[in-house]
C-alpha cells in the first residue's frame, strides 16, 4: 500500500524537475528585449525597402517612370539602408530562437556582410542620382544594379523561403 | 473522328478498342507534364522570364481545358466525370477494388475528382503567381502592380506551398495508375496516348467527338484572353 501511494508522488516530482528544468533553459537561450526590438525592427525596416522598391520596379515596368512618385520612394530607400547596420546586433541571429531568415554566417563574416551592405547603400545613392537625371534608361540600370544588391546579400545571408 | 476504331492490336477476338480520349485532351494531358516540369526548372534555375511564359501557357491550357469541359467531347465533359458522394462512395465499395478492367468510358466517379483537383491547384497555382513578388524586388507577376509588397509575398509563399500540393496530386495521380496498371490490369497510360482503351461487352457507349475546329477556336479565344490580359492589364 505504501509503494503504491509512493510512486505517484515520486513521478510527480520527477515530472516538475522535468518541467522546471525545461523552464529555465528555455529562460536562458530566450532573446533579450534588445535583441527581440532589433530583429522587429530590422524586419520592419527592410519590408519598408522592399516595400518602396516594387513601387519603384511598377513604375519602371510601365517604360516611363513618374520621376515625382519615385524620387521620394528612392530617398526613402536610401535613409532606411543607411539605419539597417544597427538592427544586426550580435545575438539577433537564428540562436536568438526568434523568428528571422537572417543566418549565422552574417556575424561569421562580418567583414563581408559590411561590404555588401556598403554596395546596397551605394547601389541606393545610384538609384537616387539616376532618378535625378531623369534618363529612362540610367532609372532601370541602376533600378537593376539594387535589386541585384539585394539579391547578392538575400543569396548568401538569408534563409530561403 | 469517329467512335469506331477497331485495330489489329486486339488481344482477343471478343475485345474491340473503343475511343474514349479525343485529341484535345490528350494535347493538353501531355503538354501539362512537360510544362509543369519546364515551370519547377525555369523556376529553379531563377530564369524567371522563362517562368512567366510557361505560367502563362498552362494558363491557356487551364482556361481551354475548362472551356473544353462545357463544350468538348462526352468524355472531356464536367457533367460526365462530375459525381456526387453517392455514386463516389458506390465506385469506391464495389468498383475500386475488384481485380478488373473498370467499364466507365471517361474518367471514374473517383478519378473525375482528381482530375478536378488537379485543375483547381493549377488555375490557383497560375492566378497566384500573377500577383507574386520576389524577397529582391526584381521578378514579379505581370498584375502584382495592383498589390503590396506584403501581399504579393503572401501570394508567392502560397505559389510555393499550392506547388507541393500539386507535387503530392501528382504522386497521388501515379499511385493510382500504377495501381490500376498491377492491381486491376488496366492500362491507363496507353489509353491516354492511343486515345483508346480495350472495351469488352455490348452495347458500345456513344462518345461524341466534335469537329477538330471547336478545339482550335477555343484555344484561340484562351490563348488571346491570357494575351490581353498580360499585355494590356499587365506591367
Amino acid at each position: 500500500m505504501n509503494l503504491s501511494v509512493r510512486r505517484p508522488a515520486v513521478k510527480k516530482i520527477a515530472s516538475r524537475i522535468v518541467i522546471a528544468s525545461t523552464l529555465l533553459s528555455f529562460g536562458a537561450i530566450a532573446a533579450t528585449p534588445e535583441i527581440t526590438d532589433a530583429i522587429k525592427s530590422r524586419r520592419a525596416n527592410y519590408k519598408e525597402i522592399g516595400g518602396a522598391f516594387k513601387s519603384i520596379n511598377d513604375e519602371v515596368k510601365t517604360g516611363s517612370p513618374l520621376i515625382d512618385t519615385i524620387q521620394p520612394l528612392a530617398q526613402e530607400i536610401l535613409k532606411r539602408s543607411s539605419m539597417q547596420m544597427n538592427f544586426f546586433p550580435a545575438g539577433s541571429g537564428p540562436e536568438s530562437g526568434e523568428k528571422t531568415r537572417a543566418k549565422a554566417a552574417i556575424w561569421a563574416e562580418q567583414d563581408n556582410f559590411r561590404k555588401l551592405h556598403q554596395e546596397f547603400t551605394q547601389a541606393a545613392e545610384q538609384l537616387n542620382s539616376a532618378i535625378s537625371s531623369g534618363n529612362v534608361a540610367t532609372i532601370t540600370s541602376a533600378q537593376k544594379s539594387l535589386g541585384m544588391a539585394c539579391k547578392s546579400c538575400h543569396d548568401r545571408y538569408r534563409e530561403a523561403d | 473522328m469517329t467512335t469506331d476504331n477497331r485495330k489489329s492490336l486486339d488481344v482477343s477476338p471478343a475485345a474491340t478498342r473503343l475511343k474514349i480520349w479525343d485529341m484535345p485532351v490528350r494535347l493538353f494531358h501531355w503538354s501539362i507534364v512537360a510544362l509543369i516540369a519546364m515551370a519547377w526548372w525555369s523556376a529553379e534555375q531563377r530564369q524567371l522570364d522563362w517562368h512567366r511564359y510557361i505560367g502563362y501557357t498552362v494558363l491557356t491550357l487551364i482556361l481551354f481545358r475548362l472551356l473544353w469541359g462545357c463544350f468538348g467531347s462526352t468524355t472531356a465533359r464536367f457533367t460526365h466525370f462530375v459525381s456526387g458522394p453517392k455514386r463516389v462512395i458506390d465506385y469506391f465499395r464495389n468498383d475500386l477494388f475488384a481485380r478488373k478492367i473498370s467499364a466507365h468510358h471517361g474518367h471514374n466517379p473517383l478519378g473525375g475528382w482528381s482530375v478536378i483537383a488537379m485543375l483547381g491547384a493549377m488555375l490557383l497555382q497560375t492566378l497566384l503567381g500573377l500577383f507574386a513578388v520576389d524577397i529582391d524586388g526584381i521578378e514579379s507577376g505581370p498584375l502584382a502592380y495592383l498589390v503590396s509588397f506584403d501581399t504579393g509575398r503572401t501570394a508567392a509563399e502560397i505559389h510555393h506551398l499550392i506547388f507541393n500540393l500539386l507535387l503530392a496530386l501528382i504522386a497521388l495521380h501515379i499511385v493510382a495508375i500504377l495501381f490500376y496498371r498491377f492491381y486491376k490490369n488496366e492500362n491507363l497510360v496507353s489509353a491516354m496516348i492511343l486515345g483508346s482503351k480495350h472495351w469488352h461487352g455490348e452495347p458500345k457507349p456513344m462518345v461524341h467527338f466534335p469537329p477538330a475546329l471547336r478545339a482550335v477556336v477555343l484555344f484561340a479565344l484562351s490563348a488571346a484572353a491570357v494575351f490581353v490580359m498580360v499585355k494590356f492589364f499587365g506591367r
